[in-house]
């Protein structure tokens, strides 16, 4: 039990990590790799408000959500926009060069040195045996808390319907009158500051350095590819579903093997089910809009 | 024709009458290849004063073949990637006469090419068990071996009465290798038990699970050997989650002024490293080297830094270049062993070396750590071992332990 604990909180992180990743594909369609730098770029920026000039932990988290947010509508601007139409192959290599770029501002602005929040959250709860600590409950309240309001958003707001009709269809949503450029600017935004969300995640549960977005952008595109890539719903349980298997399987088979087993739930997903974990709910979804 | 060729002939002469002394102005360089960031980044600055320390010291005593000395700074991040690319723009852009400052990952990572390039390289932070047996042509190493680390780990646990420990390691050289020395001797010679041996990849999001592995499975003791990116956060785990009254014995990588304060945050925790120590009584050469070094980097050495064997290899490869009368490789390397080992003058600095060398005699230099005296596969013969603990929040040398004699490096 404990460690199904440890693997929500570790699903958590890696759920609010794959949400910007699946929107852009959704909505761009390509895989965006630069997502996971956004990660790195988060992680840095809230540790240096934090560690560097003392803010509150969710100050500076919602600084930098909002900066990397405001920044991933740039890097759209100027790196992906003008070559969208030349398809997802372009688009996809753009986005590797995208990530090097980014990775090396990263190290140019922050080091490769690692940086560790100097934050901890105090308390620590024995609740039927298993150990949870503050900090659980926070990352855990802050991911579901990020999650409901962007389905709010998605659903309850005239520019989220608009999302929801360009994801489904582009060139239909154009023809409509959906105001795509700006739904374009709308889900830049929120990918990359769910991004940053996750890098911060990442760094008060562990650390920040110049590789987390190398590291973990394989187990992104893991629990995307499991969610099945059009399904925010999808993407959410498999987020969860490979932190919990990742973080159990360490009670029986050795820990440098947990990212294998990621990739092993993976590969038999895949094989028995190609659409991803909520195919028939991502039909339904494909029903509505 | 026979003008031209004697023309020719006149020119090739005179540019190699030249060319005999075309080095001569030039200053000698040492490489200084470090982990400058990453993982070993923490320890960065004050290896690189300790490295300045002891060339200041070399130039200020007329320099090397009267030649002044230069330090060659390349960061290789603390991985063995950087190393590479690090020794190939040392080698290949600089042109280094020798190499000090190189940690076990980056070592192994570059130690063919160094014998293929007969450099002479001094590790002084190397504890990989792979130059165990491998050194003494081009490579030297004047600090323990993860052999030693390993071994005076389990005495430690031994010592301190633990007879289950459970292991966290991260999948690195630097970090397994003490830690399976330190798991043979442990089970096979002490009779201890092993309740968890936890090995997992570094960049994890989070090591709450490997954590809660090791600490729920009864040990008398958690034996961590990571990596301090690592480190931090598996010891931030170990503090939030109540672990604390479950102690730890922690590898050299983790004596850190960081670490240390992570432990002392937490009332009654007990974290020891056992490890190499510097030679601090009675000691000239540490007499000599503790202002210098104070004066440059604003503190006075600290154990937990490393700083005084990276000072010891810049004096080691000043005295053997004088020894051997010349930069060649092999020539150095081959008098390195010659001025670190009896019969000889005991020297403790740069100057009082290259005295008795014009001397015409022999020298022993004895460094600011310990005796320097290599065995024939250039591994230090007797590094002074000491047991760490944290008290009021930094590592404080508990007590000096010399490595009991029954117990035995492990065969491979």
């Amino acid at each position: 039990m404990q460690n199904i604990v440890f693997g929500i909180v570790t699903g958590s992180t890696l759920a609010v990590a794959t949400i910007g990743f699946a929107m852009v594909y959704r909505t761009e369609n390509f895989l965006n790799i630069a997502h996971a730098q956004m990660m790195a770029l988060g992680g840095f920026i809230g540790v240096v408000l934090v560690d560097s000039y003392g803010w509150n932990i969710f100050a500076a988290g919602a600084v930098t959500v909002v900066s990397v947010g405001a920044l991933g509508v740039v890097v759209a601007a100027v790196f992906f926009r003008p070559v969208r139409h030349l398809g997802g192959t372009v688009l996809l290599f753009t986005s590797i060069g995208v990530s090097l770029m980014l990775y090396a501002v990263i190290i140019a602005l922050f080091s490769t040195q690692a940086r560790f929040y100097p934050v901890g959250f105090g308390g620590r709860y024995e609740i039927a045996g298993v150990n949870v600590l503050t900090a659980d409950l926070v990352i855990v309240g802050l991911a579901f808390a990020s999650i409901i309001a962007l389905q709010v958003f998605l659903n309850g707001t005239g520019l989220g319907r608009a999302v929801r009709a360009t994801a489904s269809n582009g060139e239909l949503a154009r023809v409509r009158g959906v105001p795509v450029g700006r739904v374009s600017n709308t889900i830049w935004f929120i990918s990359s500051a769910f991004g940053a969300m996750a890098g911060v995640m990442i760094g008060v549960l562990s650390s920040v350095n110049a590789e987390i977005g190398w590291h973990h952008i394989l187990t992104v595109l893991a629990a995307a590819v499991l969610g099945g890539l059009r399904s925010i719903s999808g993407v959410i349980v498999a987020g969860l579903l490979l932190g919990i298997v990742m973080d159990v399987s360490v009670l029986y088979i050795p820990s440098a093997y947990r990212p294998v087993v990621a990739f092993g739930v993976l590969v038999a997903v895949l094989v028995l089910r190609p659409e991803g974990l909520l195919a028939v709910q991502r039909r339904k979804e494909a029903a509505v809009t | 024709m026979k003008r031209v060729i004697a023309l020719l002939c006149l020119f090739g002469l005179v540019a190699a009458a030249c060319g005999g002394g075309d080095d001569s102005d030039e200053p000698i360089k040492f490489g200084f290849l470090n982990g400058q960031t990453g993982d070993y980044g923490p320890w960065g600055a004050w290896a690189l004063w300790a490295a300045e320390v002891a060339v200041e010291e070399l130039n200020a005593a007329g320099g090397v073949l009267g030649r002044t000395v230069e330090l060659v700074v390349e960061d290789n991040g603390s991985t063995p990637e950087g190393a590479v690319s690090g020794y190939a723009e040392l080698t290949d852009v600089d042109g280094i006469d020798a190499l000090g400052g190189i940690e076990s990952d980056g070592m192994l990572a570059v130690f063919d090419t160094v014998h293929e390039q007969q450099l002479p390289t001094i590790c002084s932070t190397c504890g990989t068990t792979e130059l165990d047996t491998t050194g003494g042509d081009y490579v030297f190493r004047i600090i323990g071996s993860d052999t030693d680390n390993g071994i005076i780990g389990a005495q430690v646990a031994r010592d301190e009465g633990y007879d289950n420990v459970a292991m966290l390691v991260e999948l690195s050289e630097g970090t397994i290798s003490p830690a399976d020395v330190f798991k043979t001797v442990f089970t096979e010679q002490i009779g201890g038990t092993i309740t968890e041996d936890v090995r997992f990849d570094a960049g994890r999001s989070s090591y709450s699970a490997e954590v809660a592995r090791a600490f729920d499975s009864g040990a008398d003791a958690v034996y961590i050997s990571v990596g301090f990116e690592t480190g931090v956060p598996i010891l931030n785990e170990w503090k939030r989650r109540g672990y604390s009254d479950v102690p730890l014995i922690l590898t050299t990588d983790l004596l850190s002024p960081d670490i240390a304060a992570v432990v002392g945050e937490v009332e009654g925790a007990s974290a020891v490293v056992a490890a190499a120590a510097y030679d601090t009584e009675g000691n000239p050469a540490w007499d000599a080297y503790v202002p210098r070094f104070e004066a440059k980097a604003g503190d006075p050495p600290e154990i937990g830094f490393y700083d005084a064997w990276q000072y010891d290899q810049y004096i080691i490869l000043g005295l053997a270049m004088e020894k051997a009368g010349t930069t060649d490789g092999a020539a150095v390397a081959a008098a390195i062993p010659q001025i670190t080992n009896p019969p000889g003058v005991e020297v403790f600095t740069y100057a009082s070396g290259l005295a008795e060398l014009q001397a015409g005699n022999e020298i022993d230099y004895h460094g600011t750590t310990s005796n320097m005296n290599l065995n024939a596969v250039g591994n230090l013969q007797s590094p002074v071992m000491a047991v760490s603990a944290v008290t009021d929040g930094s590592w404080q040398v508990r007590d000096y332990v010399e490595l009991d004699p029954t117990l035995e490096k492990p065969s491979s």
